[in-house]
């Protein structure tokens, strides 16, 4: 099980020329998020074929680290991996057909829309790994507040992820135990009721520390509110300028990509 | 169990955030900060449950307990799974934005709607219980993979032997999501029973 859950900004390397890990966080998502709904949009698979080079093209400039980028890429292909082996075969009225296996036809539309979804797909995870992924989940979490998400929304987001690995490490231990006393997993009953039981006691620990963890923030005076600390770049304020410059130039670039590509889509 | 980003038609996407916002906001008012807490770290623990696999065969299947959490958590578990999702998008590149709100439909509604109808039946002394934590699990895992098939058929023709498969293959999950949370939910009756109460969830307030 998973016990790491961070993204790779940490290990993002900067270019001599174009720091996305440096910008504001809040615009790189705005960014991401209006080039993956574009992205969504389109029909075609000339204008994804643009799409998925202009998310290439984000992610060579991010400097995250080529194998955990890959690897995520895989995981996300991974995924779409059933509509390769559904559409295709499947039956479209009046289709041309590509080829025969056997029993199945393999008709030319299952075919692009299968490699349109990929297109897609890949663009959106190409550019959303280079904006969003270059900033740590709490600096994602405060930009969701400064781009107005409600501040529930926003804590709750927080505290789930600052959670979330003390969690799997507790299940870990939990399960680390039962395998020393012979658990084998599977689908059995018995393993079942092995699974029930290690999710169970997770439930009952997590409750126990919520309690603990409420108890102490109102030992400390809670009222209520979680005061969400805004982010603050340390560095000199020339370069905190060009960051926001280039900040605003990226949200524009991507914002005009986007839109270009629904307008290409469109007059095809 | 989610769709990925470029899958699905706008018609669909639109009406997946047309039918998930609205509950996100209803439930987040009703969500008392005092709750915040313990919804996070709670949503934290079933994140951490959902990404046990079980193996079966030469695969494995992934849990998704959403009905168990919509038994624990009541309402909250709109805002729960949204920032689940949010995350699986941010860690993993699983879904996105535009797919957030189709998602969200798919994994909270069923949650929400299997567990509050259930909720009842696992107070202590009720002989039924195990029935209807069979049918939490088992009908929330049900009721996602219907609306997942429904999502991806209402995008197009070309989806809709996909989407009965993708449903066909949701089949083994549902009886194991059944069976388990039978064994979890009788746990948390002996060990922990005011978490099912719904005590701490926003739909007693």
């Amino acid at each position: 099980m998973r016990t790491n859950f961070e993204t790779s900004a940490d290990s993002t390397r900067s270019l001599p020329f174009f720091s996305l890990r440096a910008m504001r966080p809040e615009r790189k998502l705005a960014a991401g998020a209006i080039f993956s709904l574009c992205a969504a949009v389109l029909s075609r698979p000339d204008p994804a074929i643009g799409a998925c080079f202009f998310g290439v093209l984000l992610l060579c400039c991010s400097g995250l680290p080529l194998r955990k980028t890959a690897s995520r890429l895989l995981s996300v292909n991974a995924f779409l991996l059933p509509f390769w082996l559904l559409l295709p075969p499947s039956p479209v009225p009046g289709g041309e057909t590509l080829f025969s296996l056997g029993p199945l036809d393999f008709h030319r539309a299952g075919f692009e829309t299968a490699l349109l979804i990929c297109l897609k797909a890949n663009a959106a995870a190409c550019a959303l790994t280079a904006l969003a992924g270059t900033s740590t989940v709490a600096e994602n979490g405060r930009a969701l507040h400064e781009l107005h998400v409600p501040d529930k929304m926003t804590a709750l987001l927080l505290i789930t992820h600052a959670n979330l690995g003390l969690m799997a490490r507790e299940y870990g231990r939990l399960f680390q135990a039962a395998r020393l006393r012979g658990f084998v997993p599977g689908a059995s009953p018995a393993a079942c009721r092995v699974y029930a039981r290690l999710i169970g006691l997770l439930l009952v620990r997590s409750w126990h520390k919520s309690r603990r963890v409420e108890q102490a923030m109102l030992l400390r005076g809670f009222r209520g509110r979680f005061p969400l600390i805004p982010s603050r770049c340390s560095c000199p304020p020339e370069i905190r300028r060009r960051n926001r410059r280039a900040a605003s130039l990226l949200f524009l670039s991507c914002c005009f990509a986007g839109i270009t590509l629904v307008v290409w889509d469109v007059m095809i | 169990m989610h769709i990925s980003e470029g899958v699905l038609s706008v018609p669909v996407l639109a009406g997946g955030a047309v039918l998930s916002l609205p509950a996100l906001g209803w439930s987040l008012k009703r969500l008392p900060w005092d709750h915040i807490m313990s919804t996070g770290i709670l949503s934290a623990a079933f994140f951490a449950a959902s990404l046990i696999h079980i193996p079966i065969g030469p695969g494995s299947v992934h849990l998704i307990l959403n009905g168990l959490l919509g038994a624990v958590l009541g309402t909250a578990a709109f805002p729960a799974i949204a920032a689940a999702l949010f995350l699986q998008s941010l860690l993993f590149s699983f879904g996105g934005p535009t797919t957030l709100g189709v998602n969200v439909c798919i994994m909270a509604w069923p949650a929400v709607i299997c567990g509050g109808l259930c909720r009842p039946f696992f107070r202590p002394g009720r002989a039924s219980w195990a029935l209807a934590a069979f049918i939490c699990g088992a009908g929330a895992v049900l009721l996602s993979a219907l609306l997942c098939a429904l999502a991806l058929t209402l995008s197009g023709d070309t989806f809709s032997s996909a989407a009965r498969i993708i449903f066909l293959a949701h089949l083994p999950v549902m009886l194991i999501e059944g069976f388990l949370s039978v064994g979890i939910i009788g746990y948390l009756r002996r060990s922990l029973p005011e978490l099912l109460s719904g005590a701490h969830s926003a739909d007693k307030l």
